[in-house]
């Protein structure tokens, strides 16, 4: 395990969320360029709430999220979501595909959204498709490709516009041992040559073990090392807000990765 | 730095937020709005501020995404649209003869003949739209995650349901305005179509847009979360005791 980034690109501090700190208490991450960094926690540990505070979606109650040296969270909401829109990089757990359109149109997405030119979204999006491996696929429908490539284009959307940061939830999920491998040895490449932070929000050991440097979060707070789940009081579900239902996972039955 | 855009807040800046990066804005590695500049300086740079943090989408490229997403390629995802489309077209017709028909003409008994014509259409469409609450909370989720702004999505993901259920409502009182002369001659002249003859082009065209409005109104209510609870309350109410969902 390597030790965190002296100039980190993301940097939270003493985060808490609510107000009461029943899901997140005190929490810090700092993630330098270029660096892949795994949040591994259970469900109800605080990753959706944690990967939610970092990217803005939510303000927290306390603390500080420093990105690149300014102060993310004095923005307010508005202007939070369009510095996600340029300059981090979202792969939520459940991805929507739209059927109508084509891998390219999907990876073009945000940049449509963030009023770039048609042609210029368009060459950027298959650049990035190219670098995941997947250009044969690009004018393709999401019907049309496997788990994989799709777990890809997500990727490849997350990374089109460039980000300084990317957040992914579970991103290897549903994938093959030899997928994941690939999956994550490609961003891994991608992000060091690009100088993005990747943090990767999972519960699986394994899709950690493929990140540089892994945190662990139990009951609200973040540890380096593995903590034993027994001594660390459990946060309810009750806790989580509703805002964060939609990225929760459910409970699972095994540590390894579900759908394999 | 503040939440606010205006005045002297400079921008996240740094050496990997630049103008290389998404969008056109003016925000380079000094920022936006730095203090120490001129007035018209200011406000130019308050105006790269507010263009930085508000990026707009261009609005054809909202309505080419809306249309596209709007037709459906998937075989059971079209049926259902054109369900919605029918439904529409069914429900159309007695709300555009309550529309055009004189008031004088619409007694009670008129009014609940007409109400039981449209109810077939009524219950069509809540049934065929309600169905359709997945695909458009689906839709809106998506554009949400691809960075589109909640009410931006919102209105993307509402365009399947608007141009199926006003393609169908407009086919419907299209087949009124068309046929009502014909169907006028086989009613007694106290009925309240008779007095439509008498309705003036304007009249006709605004009450068939009227009556496209009003199906596509209740086809986004029946496909709304509202509407959702209505439903679950009548599965409540009507479902045998072992079958019922959980509150």
């Amino acid at each position: 395990m390597s030790l965190p980034s002296d100039n980190p690109v993301l940097d939270a501090r003493g985060l808490v969320f609510p107000a009461d700190g029943s899901v997140l208490n005190q929490v810090g991450l700092a993630v330098g360029e270029g660096e892949t960094v795994a949040v591994l926690g259970a469900p109800g540990a605080g990753k959706s709430a944690l990967k939610a505070c970092l990217c803005g979606e939510t303000a927290p109650a306390a603390g500080t999220v420093w990105t690149n040296g300014k102060p993310f969270h004095l923005l307010a909401a508005e202007h939070r979501r369009a510095f996600r829109l340029r300059h981090f990089g979202l792969v939520h757990q459940d991805p929507v595909f739209f059927p109508e359109l084509t891998l390219t149109q999907f990876a073009g997405l945000p940049l449509r959204f963030a009023a770039m030119g048609q042609r210029e979204a368009t060459q950027r999006a298959l650049t990035w498709l190219e670098r995941f491996e997947i250009a044969d696929a690009a004018e393709r429908r999401p019907s049309e490709v496997p788990t994989e490539v799709l777990r890809r284009a997500a990727l490849a959307r997350a990374m089109v516009n460039d980000p300084l940061v990317l957040f992914a939830d579970e991103p290897l999920v549903g994938l093959s041992d030899e997928s994941a491998g690939t999956t994550s040895r490609i961003l891994r490449s991608v992000a060091r040559s690009h100088g993005t932070a990747v943090i990767v929000f999972t519960g699986d050991a394994d899709t950690a073990a493929h990140c540089e440097r892994t945190v662990h979060l139990v009951g609200g707070r973040t540890h380096a090392e593995p903590v034993p789940i027994a001594v660390v009081p459990a946060v309810k579900p009750a806790d989580v807000p509703q805002c964060m239902s939609e990225a929760a996972a459910p409970p699972p039955t095994s540590p390894a990765r579900a759908g394999r | 730095m503040s939440g606010d855009s205006s005045g002297s807040r400079s921008a996240p800046g740094g050496s990997r937020i630049s103008t290389s990066g998404v969008g056109t804005a003016g925000v380079g590695t000094s920022g936006v709005g730095t203090s120490g500049v001129g007035s018209s300086e200011a406000a130019g740079s308050a105006a790269s501020a507010e263009a930085y943090f508000q990026p707009r989408e261009p609005a054809w490229f909202r309505a080419r995404l809306t249309l596209r997403l709007a037709v459906p390629l998937d075989r059971d995802a079209r049926a259902a649209a054109w369900r919605v489309a029918w439904s529409a077209a069914l429900v159309a017709p007695p709300i555009l003869v309550v529309l055009i028909a004189p008031a004088a003409r619409l007694s009670a008994s008129t009014l609940i003949g007409l109400f039981c014509c449209a109810l077939p259409g009524i219950a069509a469409l809540a049934w065929s739209a309600s169905a359709q609450r997945e695909v458009r909370r689906r839709t809106a989720r998506g554009l949400r995650q691809a960075g589109a702004e909640h009410r931006t999505a919102w209105l993307i993901a509402t365009g399947r349901l608007v141009l199926f259920a006003g393609a169908g409502a407009l086919g419907g009182a299209v087949c009124v305005v068309l046929l009502h002369a014909p169907i006028g001659d086989l009613l007694s002249p106290r009925a309240p179509l008779h007095g439509m003859f008498g309705a003036g082009t304007l009249t006709w065209l605004v009450a068939t847009l009227q009556s496209a409005a009003l199906a596509v109104a209740g086809a986004l209510t029946a496909s709304s979360p509202v509407w959702q609870r209505i439903d679950l309350a009548w599965l409540r109410i009507s479902a045998p005791p072992a079958t019922r969902p959980p509150r």
